[in-house]
């Protein structure tokens, strides 16, 4: 219970900080959307730009345009896209976030499933030519750059057999076998790049298992293989893994960027990429905001959720 | 006391006899070299690193072909003895791209290992080794880290500009925070051993047990960190320019060149195959170089 109440306390200034950090990086850019929107037409005056900067406030102060985007950020207001004529940047996040976070998810699970149970195959044949060909298969995924991987899986399935949309789109409420086909592709990419480092990290967690004495005493008291290894070693194994979960929902969230930019999909990452080509700078706050966010409160649960697994991890 | 160790000699032997028996003496790093030239995974990794690395600095001797040169009545020629890996959409010459492209992002790379060497050893040296700056500064790393590390790279290049210099500072400011932790956990170990005590005890300054005790500790695992931030690096870079918010097109990368050969993916896949496997394999290399040196410089892995 302190734990959990000393884990919320350091939330709070976490999000503080990194919406400050946020705001700052973005705002102390070089050019503002005056400078790009003007750019586009000739023939602006020096005086019609400053209007147009007055208008959308940017001739404020720093300290006040800050705590203004606060105070309305807070209420769930994150201002206006300059980019899209003066859509708000809220609604532009709601109707892109289902889409990064439905991509995000179905990796997170691809990852976890086949890295999990790769690391755990290879663990268990130590030594034997499946662990070493199973840590190949990983470690060729770790250092595999994904939007690669991408292109030649819609070279592959995409344009020579034909079996799969090369990129878009489309709602799980529009047409849920298009939904599944469309995602197939860039979550399986994904996932497969973070389903090696997930592989690596099980297969030494599950070894370290392996050679503990409460293991040996099952096996010395003559249960069944089977039973040693998933009713005593894997339980106390994937515990840390957990944390891993945390990470990786960071890293697939960053992931997620660039696999939209490979397949065309337009949600969150291909969103905040646009405002910084365009400085639309309220959507690439807003956006780098939602994700931040959306990170800290994945690892905040599973901090909370490590402490329920693990009980040894409030005294420390 | 001279006279005891005179005394002593017989008893032992010879010297010379003594030397014979005993085995070749070898410093502590020709032993770690030889114990990494026996390693596969290291070799295979160090070579081919060294393969990226020295035909990519090589590439004036490798081909004639200007990279920039376009010849577009020779666009998207098949691979022939003028051009290996064909040419692209304005025909100019992929091998000769491909070449050049890794020349920039090896330099990246390596520019991106040498700052966070620097930087991640400072932080961590100074988060691990006074205990008043280790909140504050984890604090801070803990912070920077909660912004997906794509995303802050992102933000960062988004400020300073799409210049090439900019990609190696944002992935450093990233990276940083990954080599600082590694460096901080070590020197935290460390700081409590006796050896460490003992400097200390014979009036040894925070200076003198920082340069003399701790650094030399802290390095093996630096050593295999940063082989891995390598690796961390050349994906970064290849990632940012592919997305197009940094590069340009007199000095492309690798990451750009597969960025460019998106729009012709359908009729000449082999565009975007080449760069790409030319990242694949360096990266490959840095990881098992990584792995190797693990094997070899962790004392906790070694059987």
């Amino acid at each position: 219970m302190r734990y959990l109440i000393r884990r919320l306390l350091q939330f709070i200034p976490t999000l503080a900080f990194v919406a400050l950090l946020v705001f700052a990086m973005v705002d102390l850019a070089p050019g503002d959307a005056v400078d790009h929107l003007v750019g586009m037409q000739e023939g602006a005056t020096q005086a019609q730009m400053d209007e147009m900067r007055h208008e959308l406030g940017l001739d404020r102060p720093f300290l006040v345009r800050l705590v203004d985007w606060y105070a309305h950020a807070l209420r769930g207001d994150l201002g206006e896209s300059t980019a899209y004529r003066g859509k708000p940047v809220g609604e532009l996040i709601a109707e892109r976030w289902p889409v990064t976070f439905s991509i995000t998810a179905i990796a997170l699970v691809v990852a976890l499933v086949s890295g999990v149970s790769v690391g755990v195959l290879a663990a268990l044949r130590q030594g034997r030519l499946a662990d070493w060909m199973l840590m190949a298969l990983a470690l060729f995924a770790v250092s595999t750059p994904h939007f690669w991987l991408g292109l030649i899986m819609i070279i592959l399935f995409g344009v020579k057999l034909r079996w799969l949309p090369i990129g878009g789109y489309v709602p799980l409420g529009q047409n849920p076998i298009e939904f599944i086909r469309h995602l197939i592709l860039p979550c399986t990419v994904l996932g497969l790049v973070y389903a090696g480092m997930i592989a690596r990290m099980t297969r030494t967690c599950v070894l370290e298992v392996l050679n503990l004495d409460y293991v040996q005493t099952a096996r010395a008291k003559g249960l069944r293989q089977r039973v040693v290894i998933i009713r005593h070693a894997l339980r106390n194994a994937l515990i840390p893994l957990s944390t891993v979960v945390g990470l990786s929902v960071g890293a697939l969230l960053g992931g997620a960027v660039i696999t939209e930019t490979v397949f065309n999909i337009r949600g969150l990452g291909r969103l905040i990429v646009d405002g910084i080509l365009y400085r639309d700078f309220p959507v690439v706050q807003g956006g780098l905001l939602v994700v931040t966010v959306g990170y800290l409160v994945t690892t905040l649960v599973v901090d909370l959720g490590y402490a329920w697994l693990d009980p040894r991890i409030r005294y420390e | 006391m001279k006279e005891g160790a005179g005394t002593a000699k017989p008893l032992l032997g010879r010297a010379d006899q003594l030397e014979a028996l005993a085995p070749p003496h070898r410093s502590q790093w020709k032993q770690t070299l030889v114990r990494f030239s026996r390693n596969v995974s290291g070799m295979v990794g160090f070579v081919l690193v060294l393969i990226v690395v020295v035909s990519s600095l090589a590439a004036p001797l490798l081909t004639q072909a200007d990279p920039n040169d376009t010849d577009v009545r020779n666009a998207y020629a098949p691979s022939s003895r003028d051009h290996p890996f064909g040419t692209d959409n304005l025909g100019r010459d992929v091998f000769s791209r491909v070449l050049y492209g890794a020349r920039v992002s090896v330099v990246i790379g390596f520019a991106v290992v040498a700052i966070t060497t620097v930087t991640g050893a400072t932080i961590g040296f100074m988060a691990g080794y006074y205990s008043r700056l280790d909140a504050p500064l984890m604090r801070l790393v803990d912070m920077l880290n909660a912004i997906p590390a794509i995303l802050l790279a992102l933000a960062i290049v988004a400020i300073l500009g799409p210049q090439l210099v900019n990609i190696v500072i944002a992935v450093s400011v990233v990276l940083t925070t990954v080599t600082a932790r590694v460096v901080r956990s070590v020197v935290l170990q460390l700081k409590g051993m006796e050896f460490v005590q003992a400097a200390r005890a014979i009036g040894a300054g925070d200076g003198r047990i920082i340069v003399r005790h701790l650094l030399p500790n802290t390095l093996p695992p630096l050593i295999v960190q940063q082989s891995l931030v390598l690796a961390l690096a050349i994906l970064a870079e290849a990632g940012l320019t592919f997305l197009g918010v940094a590069g340009s097109v007199e000095t492309p990368t690798l990451g750009y060149l597969v960025s460019e050969s998106r729009n012709y993916l359908q009729a000449h896949p082999m565009l975007s195959v080449f760069p790409g496997a030319a990242i694949f394999l360096f990266v490959l290399g840095a990881n098992l170089l990584g792995d190797g040196l693990r094997d070899v410089l962790d004392p906790r892995m070694r059987r």
